[in-house]
C-alpha cells in the first residue's frame, strides 16, 4: 500500500517537472501580461514605475480620439474585405487543386509556397509590384490605356493594396486546410447525388459544403481573428499612411506603447482588442457547434 | 471512365478550361516570386529602366547583390543569418522538448492541478500575442533579458498549439506500453524519451517544422526586445527596415537588388523546408484546425 502511494508520489512530482517548462513559459508570456495589460489600461503609465490611476478614461479615449477611430474603421474594413475574399479565393482554389493527375502533386506546390514566404518578405516584394514608376502592375494597367497609380501613396488605393496582398497569402494557407478537408468528403454521397442528377453546382451546395462546413468556419475565425490583429503589411509597407489611410487598431497600440510612450492607453487597446478577438472567437465556435 | 468519354470534344474543352485556371494561378501565384527572383539578380539600373524589363537576358544577370549584402555593414548578412538560424534552431529544440513533456504528462500521468491545464492551453490559443506584447515587453525588460538571446527566444521557446498536438497525440499511445515498462522498472524520464518519444516522430516533425518556421520569420517580437541596431537583429528585421528604407535617401538599403537577395536568402531555406517537410506541415495546419 505505501509503495503504491510512493509511486503515485513520485508519478505527481515526475508530471509536474514534466509540465513546469511549458507552463511556465504560458504563464508568464500570456497570462501574467494578461493581468498586467487590464491593470495598466486604467492607469496613465509613462514607465513601468510612475503609474498614476486613470479610471475608464483610456478606454473613453478610444471612442473619442478621431485617431483611435479611424484605426476601428480601418481594421472593420480590412476585415469585411478581406475575410469573404480570402474565404471565396481559397475555397475556389482548393477545389481547383482537388482533382488527381500526374503533375499534381507539383502544381499544388506552387500554389503553397506563398504559405513559406514570410510576411515581411511578402512586402518587400508587393512594394515593387506596387512601384508606381518601375512596377509589373502600372505597366500592364498602361498597357491596358490606364494612368499609373501610386498604390502605396495614395489614400484612396493604399488599403485596397494591401488587402490584394493579404489574399495572396492568406489564399495560399487557407487552400491547404481546405483541400485538406475536401480530399476527406465520402465520394459515395458526390456519386450518389451524380446518380440522382445534380449538377457541379448543385452537387458542390448541396453535399460538399456541408462536409466541409466545420472546416470552412475554423478557415473564417482563423481569417477573422488575423485580420483584426493585422499589423505587419501595414507596418513594413506604410506605417499607417498615408493620411492615416492604413492606420490599423494594432498599429494604434505600437505607436501609443513604443513611439509616445503611453503604456497605458496602449493596454487598453490592447486588452480592448483581446476581448473583440475572443468575443469573436465564441460567438463563431458556438454557431459552429450549434449547426452540428 | 471510357476512352470514348476521354476523346469526347465537350470533356476535350472541359480539360481545356481546366488547365488554362490552372495555369493562370500558377502565375498569379509564382509572379511575385519570379520578380523577387529577378530583382535580385539584376542590377539597379537594369531595374529603373522604363519602359519595363519584363525578363533580363542571361548577360544581365549577376550574383553581385548577394555579394554585397554579406560584405555591407548595414545588411551585415553573415551575422543576421547566423542569428536568425541559432533563433529558429533553438525555438526548434525547445518546442519539441517542452512541448513533448508537457503533453506527455497531461495525457498519461497522474497529478493535481492536470484540470485547469488544459482549458487553460485551449483559452491561450485565442490571445493574440499583439495584444500581450507591450506587457510581455515589459516583463523581459524588467528581468533584464532585453538585447539577449534569451529574451528573444524563452516566449518562443513552448507554446498551447504544441502541447495540444502531443497530449492529442501521446493519448492514443496505449496505456499497457506504458505500465509495461513500469513493471520493468524505468523511471518516467525513460518513459518519455526511450519508448513514447520514439513513436511519436511524426507529430514531433510537425512541430519541429512548424516551430523552426516560426523562429526563422519572427518580427515584431525580436524587434521590440531588440535595440534598433543589435547583436542580435534578425533576418525579417533586416528586410523590414529595407524595404521602408527602399522609397528614398542615399544608403546601401535603397539598393532595390540587395533588398530582394536578403528576402531571397531568407526565402530560400524556408521553401526548401516547406517543400520536403509539406507532409507534416499539412497535417500540423489540419490537426491546428480541428475543434477538440
Amino acid at each position: 500500500m505505501s509503495s503504491t502511494r510512493r509511486a503515485k508520489t513520485g508519478e505527481a512530482l515526475a508530471a509536474l517537472s514534466f509540465v513546469l517548462p511549458g507552463v511556465s513559459v504560458i504563464s508568464i508570456c500570456v497570462f501574467i501580461p494578461m493581468a498586467i495589460a487590464l491593470v495598466l489600461s486604467f492607469t496613465h503609465c509613462s514607465q513601468f514605475l510612475s503609474v498614476r490611476w486613470a479610471g475608464f478614461s483610456n478606454y473613453a479615449r478610444l471612442f473619442s480620439d478621431p485617431k483611435a477611430s479611424g484605426a476601428i474603421a480601418n481594421t472593420l474594413l480590412y476585415t469585411i474585405t478581406s475575410v469573404p475574399a480570402t474565404l471565396v479565393c481559397s475555397l475556389a482554389v482548393a477545389l481547383i487543386l482537388n482533382r488527381e493527375f500526374p503533375g499534381i502533386r507539383f502544381i499544388r506546390s506552387v500554389y503553397f509556397v506563398p504559405v513559406a514566404v514570410s510576411g515581411v518578405v511578402t512586402a518587400s516584394i508587393f512594394r515593387f509590384l506596387f512601384d508606381p514608376t518601375n512596377g509589373p502592375l502600372n505597366a500592364v494597367l498602361g498597357v491596358l490605356g490606364f494612368e499609373p497609380v501610386a498604390w502605396l501613396g495614395d489614400p484612396q488605393y493604399a488599403m485596397g493594396a494591401i488587402i490584394f496582398m493579404s489574399l495572396w497569402k492568406g489564399t495560399a494557407f487557407f487552400a491547404i486546410i481546405l483541400l485538406a478537408a475536401l480530399q476527406h468528403v465520402p465520394r459515395e454521397l458526390l456519386e450518389a447525388a451524380t446518380v440522382d442528377g445534380a449538377g457541379p453546382i448543385a452537387r458542390f451546395f448541396h453535399v460538399t459544403l456541408p462536409s466541409i462546413r466545420g472546416t470552412v468556419i475554423t478557415v473564417v475565425m482563423l481569417s477573422s481573428i488575423g485580420a483584426f490583429r493585422v499589423f505587419e503589411p501595414m507596418f513594413v509597407l506604410t506605417r499607417g499612411g498615408p493620411a492615416d489611410s492604413t492606420q490599423t487598431v494594432a498599429l494604434l497600440a505600437y505607436n501609443a506603447a513604443f513611439q509616445d510612450g503611453e503604456i497605458g492607453y496602449a493596454n487598453a487597446i490592447g486588452f480592448a482588442l483581446l476581448v473583440v478577438i475572443l468575443g469573436v472567437t465564441w460567438v463563431l465556435n458556438t454557431f459552429g457547434e450549434e449547426r452540428q | 471512365m471510357s476512352a470514348g468519354w476521354r476523346h469526347s470534344p465537350a470533356a476535350l474543352i472541359q480539360k481545356g478550361l481546366y488547365l488554362a485556371v490552372v495555369a493562370a494561378g500558377v502565375v498569379i501565384f509564382g509572379f511575385p516570386l519570379f520578380w523577387m527572383v529577378r530583382g535580385a539578380l539584376i542590377s539597379q539600373a537594369l531595374w529603373l529602366k522604363v519602359p519595363l524589363v519584363w525578363v533580363p537576358s542571361l548577360n544581365d544577370l549577376s550574383l553581385d547583390a548577394f555579394r554585397q549584402i554579406f560584405a555591407s555593414t548595414e545588411f551585415r548578412m553573415a551575422t543576421v543569418l547566423l542569428n536568425t538560424l541559432l533563433i529558429a534552431l533553438l525555438t526548434s529544440a525547445l518546442n519539441v522538448m517542452y512541448n513533448c513533456m508537457a503533453g506527455f504528462a497531461l495525457a498519461k500521468m497522474r497529478f493535481p492541478g492536470k484540470n485547469i491545464i488544459l482549458p487553460a492551453l485551449f483559452i491561450t490559443l485565442m490571445v493574440p500575442m499583439e495584444s500581450m506584447m507591450i506587457s510581455l515587453y515589459l516583463i523581459i525588460t524588467n528581468a533584464g533579458l532585453a538585447n539577449t538571446l534569451a529574451g528573444i527566444i524563452f516566449p518562443m521557446s513552448a507554446g498551447a498549439f504544441g502541447i495540444i498536438l502531443m497530449w492529442r497525440f501521446f493519448a492514443t499511445v496505449p496505456d499497457e506500453i506504458i505500465e509495461a515498462a513500469i513493471i520493468d522498472g524505468a523511471d518516467w524520464g525513460a518513459i518519455l524519451f526511450k519508448i513514447a518519444m520514439p513513436l511519436a516522430t511524426p507529430a514531433i516533425a510537425t512541430i519541429a517544422v512548424l516551430s523552426f518556421l516560426g523562429g526563422w520569420e519572427s518580427f515584431l517580437w525580436p524587434m521590440i526586445i531588440t535595440d534598433p541596431q543589435s547583436r542580435f537583429d534578425v533576418l525579417q528585421k533586416v528586410i523590414a527596415n529595407a524595404t521602408l528604407a527602399s522609397g528614398g535617401g542615399g544608403t546601401m538599403m535603397t539598393q532595390w537588388p540587395y533588398l530582394m537577395a536578403a528576402a531571397l536568402v531568407s526565402s530560400v531555406p524556408v521553401i526548401v523546408l516547406f517543400l520536403a517537410g509539406q507532409k507534416y506541415f499539412v497535417s500540423g495546419l489540419s490537426t491546428g484546425s480541428v475543434k477538440g
